[in-house]
């Protein structure tokens, strides 16, 4: 029963993907991302569904239960259907295997596995031995919420309630909802479900990176910048404080990731649309910040690209992205206009002194300053390294490289705007507020950074040549 | 001139130990192995040799009796001589179905006191003591 509440959101998350890409799904480097995005997007789904549930019928319980084996089972059997059929009847465009002048770097594997059991150890000891409840806004907001909704019976909806707020009271629920569906459907409110839920969203975004940068740029590629993650020890310990940063991080990158496979691959385009739709829309019912990510999105992938190119095109683009993201979507947004109450940061009280601050010079300093200082320092200054690396190592020039990174670049760039535009309106002390938060915002974007890096550079063989087609290949 | 021989040689090394590897990759490796493992050698010595253990699991503990006695979903006061917070925002954890009031502002049925470095039993105008728990953690109800 224990793993079951884990195997179903895996199986139905798993399933969709499948039955999307039954020709690629389950190969290679390709069967980590399945996995890695499944069992993502697999907790998003489950945690809406369980939330609907309690305001329609009752605590999820034997009933649910059921209804959600039967989803999965439905789910699987269209992906199996699909797999063995429609394999053969879709024709798709086959390219050849990778280059094979890249030769595989054995020795970057066996540093990456031992790297990865060495994270996996670390995580465990410090979740489960040192904070099993995770660290101070999980008990203040995240797994508090979620026993408000376990153990407050009739009374659940308490969990949003003006009179119960301390910090961020109107969060979305993907990790609260996960947790909630998870011990209703135990009966126990057990620690080891908030870690575990924690730990493969922790675990999933280095695979999400190894199995991205695989498939784009080969292996070796993947396991170097999963190998460089592992020094991201901030996001380590993120991971283990339960709270929604390391979760946001993850479906951050599974976005960003989907939109780069569908640069590359523009004969996926509207199936991989239709991911992003899931894991972008996971993103908005993980953290507020992810909702911001949704709309500039929009903004950069389909409004922005408008002017340029077909319209009609564009606007079918973005039907299969909204339909991708409609069921999570719209459970967010019926939560917040039922249940959440207004954010602590962005809110009308703060938004009127926004006229008082717009000419205070001062105070645009002490943000943007604040966060510089903060992005150079993060983690020991990592961030020297890869310029260094980068100086020396320099960029990949080869076309399949460059095209979609400048509008992934610039996203990334405008949800750093957006963080400094609520640190700007904060009504709290400027100083205290990015010194408390501003760290785990820059972990919500450093898996994608960290994406992005490896990406543009070059790999890590000598004297390697990529054809244009070789990254096309799976 | 010697520049140019130290360059040349360290080439040869790299080159016989990492043929196939530009040596920048070594920037990221190495860092990453001996962090990597240096950060599991400081968390298991943190946690196995310093028993080191976040306080939330002791409120738990302390409040586990405490729960049973108060009825679900009921407002309940709550008076500590601790600090504000954490302290009030790990009862209102432990103690959830319960809505805690922090204070006696608006006097509830029951009161939940926590003393854990007064060793007397407080009195409290309006209430009379229910149960002590043994472990500071004491219920209080109003007086007929």
């Amino acid at each position: 029963m224990d793993l079951l509440v884990f195997i179903l959101p895996f199986l139905v998350g798993s399933a969709i993907i499948v039955a999307l890409f039954p020709e690629y799904s389950l190969s290679r480097a390709c069967l980590i991302l399945t996995c890695c995005l499944g069992m993502g997007i697999g907790l998003g789904i489950t945690s809406s569904t369980a939330f609907l549930w309690l305001v329609v019928f009752a605590h999820p319980g034997g009933n649910y239960l059921i209804a959600e084996l039967c989803l999965s089972i439905f789910l699987v059997l269209f992906a199996i259907y699909r797999f063995r059929y429609a394999k053969n009847t879709i024709k798709i465009e086959l390219a050849s295997s990778h280059d094979s002048n890249i030769v595989k770097i054995e020795w970057l594997k066996i540093i990456f596995l031992i790297l990865m059991i060495a994270f996996v150890a670390s995580f465990i000891l410090k979740a489960y031995f040192e904070r099993p409840h995770g660290a101070h806004d999980a008990w203040a907001i995240w797994n508090y919420r979620a026993r408000w909704l376990f153990r407050g019976g009739s009374q659940w909806t308490y969990a949003f309630s003006y009179l119960n707020a301390a910090d961020s009271p109107d969060y979305p629920l993907l990790v609260t909802g996960s947790v909630f569906r998870m011990w209703s459907m135990l009966g126990t409110d057990h620690v080891a479900i908030p870690i575990t839920v924690a730990g493969l969203l922790a675990v999933g975004s280095i695979l999400i990176i190894f199995s991205s940068l695989a498939i784009l740029r080969g292996e070796n590629q993947g396991y170097l910048a999963a190998i460089f993650m592992f020094i991201t020890t901030q996001f380590l310990n993120v991971s283990t404080y339960q709270y929604g940063d390391a979760p946001l991080a993850f479906f951050i990158l599974g976005t960003i990731v989907l939109f780069s496979l569908k640069d590359h691959y523009p004969n996926l385009s509207f199936r991989l649309l239709f991911l992003a739709g899931l894991t972008a829309s996971c993103a908005a019912w993980t953290k507020n910040e992810g909702v911001l990510f949704l709309v500039l999105i929009i903004l950069i992938r389909f409004i922005g690209k408008m002017r340029r190119n077909n319209w009609f095109g564009i606007l079918k683009q973005f039907l299969y992205f909204s339909l991708g993201m409609s069921f999570v979507l719209g459970t967010l947004i019926y939560f917040k206009i039922g249940f959440a109450i207004a954010n602590d940061l962005v809110n009308k009280t703060n938004l009127k002194k926004l006229s008082d601050y717009l000419f205070d010079i001062d105070r645009y300093l002490e943000v943007l300053l604040g966060m510089t200082k903060k992005i150079f320092t993060f983690n020991d200054h990592i961030i020297s390294l890869l310029i260094v690396y980068f100086l020396i190592s320099g960029v990949d020039r080869y076309s399949f490289v460059k095209k979609g990174i400048a509008s992934h670049v610039l996203l990334m760039l405008l949800m750093l705007g957006g963080y400094f535009f609520s640190y700007f309106i904060s009504p709290h002390n400027i100083e205290w507020h990015m010194g408390s938060s501003l760290r785990r915002l820059i972990v919500q974007l450093w898996p994608t950074w960290v994406f992005l890096f490896f990406y543009c550079v070059k790999g890590p063989e000598k004297n390697a040549s990529i054809p244009s087609n070789s990254a096309r290949s799976f | 001139m010697l520049k140019e021989e130290i360059k040349s040689y360290l080439e040869s090394r790299l080159n016989k130990y990492f043929p196939a590897v530009r040596w920048p990759v070594l920037l990221i490796v190495i860092p990453a192995l001996l962090i990597g493992i240096y950060t599991l050698l400081n968390i298991l010595s943190e946690v196995v040799i310093e028993k080191r253990r976040s306080n939330v699991a002791d409120y738990e503990n302390r409040f586990a009796s405490i729960q049973k006695d108060l009825p679900a979903n009921a407002y309940v006061n709550y008076v500590t001589d601790q600090e504000y917070a954490p302290d009030f925002i790990l009862v209102r954890y432990a103690l959830v179905p319960a809505r805690i009031v922090y204070g006696l502002t608006s006097k509830q049925e029951y009161l939940v006191v926590q003393y854990l470095d007064t060793a007397k039993i407080p009195n409290f105008e309006g209430y009379t003591l229910k149960k002590n728990y043994e472990n500071g953690v004491m219920l209080f109800q109003r007086s007929r």
